[in-house]
């Protein structure tokens, strides 16, 4: 290799290796993504997988406790919420029924816990593990306990990457659950998110709750998303300017559910 | 020859320990240093550049597998990060301290805003944005890390390679 290398570039032999390099690194960066992935897979399951891996178990283990206390409290909450959510359910399907809606439902949740921030990308992209006998694929809705978080994008065994609702990629479909104003969130800067594509004449108040409105196809209908922080009037322009707060707090993100859309049925 | 793999090899997963593990109990604000172009600063400084750009190249593309769309940017903006860091410690005297920080620093902030730029294919608004809140913050912590460990090398507690 040295005797190669001094042949091509003489004393250079140090540079000629980087340029070498460089160019090996460049060629997989342009690489299909098809080709890319099971490299990836694999330079991931021997480097990084077995020391995230025993990094993971224990922040686990210090963290049990903590999270457990928390989870009991929401699960009580959840309870509570659950017996309100089937009633009104069934109100909702009597509805359906009577106006001759087709039936939507029975999501398959699958869980996945926070195994790594995307080490670069750690604004908008979370890896997460799950499961290796998942159904997990490519753009499935990622919710927390406290809001719709983003999308699945690559999927691998027993990892899938998370694009947050704070990537500039991720887009949703979504109303004001209190004046059914739709428009499109998406993140521009800063922590907040916006309310983009609302007309200056339709109504959005400070306070009101953004959910999804299941439009986009690719994210179920009422999935909660913020709250409105501020709207503004554009001086020029049709469309207002609307900021909403996340409920998620993307930094402090720790269970995720994947939402495993059923198939629609003619009812 | 197997011993200087050997020790670069242990390097090698050190660094991977020690992002995996330590780098988020030392962040500050979220802001952690980046262990693996601290080291690629190091190898370049004290062992030449060969060392520097093959560490890397194995660590970019160990970094750039967690994220496949992304796979081979960390490796070759590293590798150029050795070669800038090598030329500049070639025309610049690094004898004097200020001079170390500074290359390192430049160094790591370009490495580290080129990748954003990339990674955000070239929107310069969130590029701007991340490296404001991130990439430049990362840059002075990774390169505090870097020249403290230059100043040991200086002080013979330099990288036994020669196994």
């Amino acid at each position: 290799m040295t005797a190669i290398l001094r042949k091509l570039f003489g004393e250079n032999k140090e540079v000629g290796l980087a340029i070498i390099l460089a160019a090996l690194s460049f060629v997989i960066l342009i690489l299909p993504l098809d080709l890319k992935r099971p490299m990836a897979k694999y330079t991931y399951l021997v480097t990084l997988s077995p020391f995230q891996g025993v990094s993971e178990k224990i922040k686990r283990l210090a963290e049990t406790t903590q999270t457990n206390k928390w989870l009991r409290e929401q699960l009580l909450k959840r309870e509570l919420e659950l017996i309100l959510v089937r009633e009104a359910l069934e109100q909702n399907e009597r509805l359906r029924d009577s106006l001759g809606f087709r039936q939507v439902g029975g999501f398959t949740v699958i869980p996945g816990e926070l195994k790594q921030i995307d080490p670069k990308r750690r604004d908008n992209a979370l890896i997460v593990s799950v499961r290796e006998d998942h159904e997990v694929a490519p753009d499935m809705a990622v919710v927390s306990l406290s809001g719709l978080v983003g999308k699945t994008t690559h999927v691998m065994i027993n990892t899938v990457t998370v694009e947050l609702l704070t990537s500039p990629n991720c887009r949703v479909a979504a109303r004001d659950q209190n004046t059914r104003t739709m428009g499109i969130i998406r993140w521009e800067s800063g922590n907040d998110l916006l309310l983009d594509n609302v007309p200056v004449r339709d109504p959005v108040n400070v306070g009101d709750t953004v959910i999804s409105s299941g439009l986009g196809g690719l994210f179920p209908e009422g999935l909660p998303i913020g709250v409105v922080s501020e709207v503004e009037l554009p001086e020029r322009g049709f469309f207002k300017d609307i900021k909403v707060r996340p409920f998620v707090d993307f930094n402090r993100i720790d269970e995720l559910f994947i939402l495993k859309q059923p198939k629609e049925t003619e009812g | 020859m197997l011993g200087k793999i050997a020790v670069f090899a242990a390097l090698v997963i050190i660094a991977i320990i020690f992002q995996t593990f330590f780098a988020s109990l030392i962040s500050i604000d979220n802001v952690m240093p980046d262990i693996y172009v601290v080291l690629v600063i190091y190898l370049t400084l004290t062992q030449g550049l060969a060392y520097g750009a093959v560490f890397g190249f194995i660590t970019g593309v160990i970094e750039g597998s967690a994220d496949p769309g992304l796979l081979g940017l960390s490796a070759v903006l590293k590798v150029v990060l050795a070669v800038i860091v090598y030329f500049m410690s070639i025309r610049i005297r690094l004898e004097s301290n200020f001079a170390r920080i500074l290359t390192v620093l430049i160094s790591v902030a370009a490495h580290n805003v080129l990748y954003y730029l990339v990674a955000y294919k070239f929107n310069i608004e969130l590029t701007i944005y991340t490296s404001v809140k991130y990439a430049l913050l990362e840059a002075v912590y990774s390169s505090v890390i870097a020249v403290i460990l230059l100043y040991l090398a200086k002080r013979k507690l330099t990288l036994k390679f020669e196994a």
